[in-house]
């Protein structure tokens, strides 16, 4: 089965540091802490989940201000002036991979 | 032939050759020479002309892969094509240290020098998958699939204003707005594992 995906990039590339982000960070575990985690379930005789937030990526809230020219194809009509204020980070962005990392982890009945 | 640097693979359903240099081998196999690593489709391009050159000499590049297959044509083939060794195989990248494919020794003097390989159904899937999708929306929506493009697109669109991404203001002076591009894929069997969320 094939399916058609679009997906909206930001040119990143295009940001100034300071003026249009400051910092970058991508949240990876280490290997250690995951292997401490392991220990601790084993011991206590625990169980263990997994689990995965999908699209934390696109859920994290930016703090910076950033704008961002409306996407070809959905320039709002009379408002051609108009840019997008970005509230969510979006692929492509500097601050996207750490933005992803504050995402508030609420739980939630599914 | 000329010396290039890219592998050549040829789809067996399409009949087309495809000349990437992100070649990944499947040793062992019976008939499949080599895959093209599905991820890094990048540097493909396809060569429609070979076509016609290709096909009538299939039987024959057919039984030039015969050596590996070891349990039914080990006796008929060590006389007319002696089983590849281990040695051969170095005397042959001496005499052409030029040569990346490390071609086996050719034995049957009509055989046209076989100097592709055979590409996986996921390779084909994917060259194809690759050659259809669009760079830009301009060809998005010019295409033959335009409608389906439109609506992923849509479907995107809708799903950026669902999570509220993003309201529209006016500039605020003295700032650049970031630019931004749509990107087109064409995903491959949705219930494999591996496949990665879109949004």
């Amino acid at each position: 089965m094939e399916r058609y995906k679009a997906r909206l990039v930001a040119k990143g590339f295009t940001q100034t540091y300071e003026v249009d982000y400051n910092e970058t960070f991508a949240p990876v575990a280490k290997f250690t802490s995951i292997r401490c985690i392991f220990a601790l379930v084993a011991l206590e005789d625990m169980e263990m989940h997994q689990m995965d937030v999908k699209t934390a990526f696109l859920n994290g809230e930016l703090e910076e201000e950033i704008y961002m020219e409306q996407p070809q194809g959905f320039v709002h009509q009379g408002g051609e002036h108009l840019v997008c204020k970005l509230h969510k980070s979006l692929y492509g962005l500097k601050q996207s991979p750490g933005a992803g990392s504050k995402v508030r982890y609420i739980s939630q009945k599914c | 032939m000329k010396a290039q640097k890219a592998y050549r693979l040829m789809c067996l359903e399409t009949k087309r050759i495809i000349k990437s240099r992100n070649v990944m081998f499947i040793e062992r196999s019976k008939e499949i020479g080599g895959v093209l690593h599905p991820k890094k489709v990048d540097n493909v391009v396809v060569d429609e002309i070979m076509n016609k050159e290709v096909e009538g000499e299939e039987p024959l590049t057919f039984s030039w892969d015969t050596p590996l297959n070891e349990t039914t044509a080990e006796g008929v083939q060590s006389e007319s094509t002696p089983s590849f060794s281990s040695e051969e195989e170095l005397v042959v990248s001496h005499d052409n240290p030029s040569n990346v494919r490390r071609e086996r020794p050719q034995r049957q003097p009509r055989e046209w020098p076989r100097d592709w390989w055979i590409a996986t159904k996921e390779v084909e899937r994917a060259t194809v998958a690759f050659l259809e999708e669009p760079q830009n929306i301009e060809e998005a929506l010019t295409c033959e699939n335009s409608k389906e493009w439109e609506c992923a697109m849509q479907e995107k669109y809708n799903s950026l204003m669902a999570n509220n991404t993003w309201t529209l203001v006016p500039l605020h002076v003295g700032r650049k707005p970031v630019s931004c591009k749509w990107v087109f894929k064409i995903k491959q069997g949705v219930n494999r594992g591996g496949g990665t969320l879109q949004g």
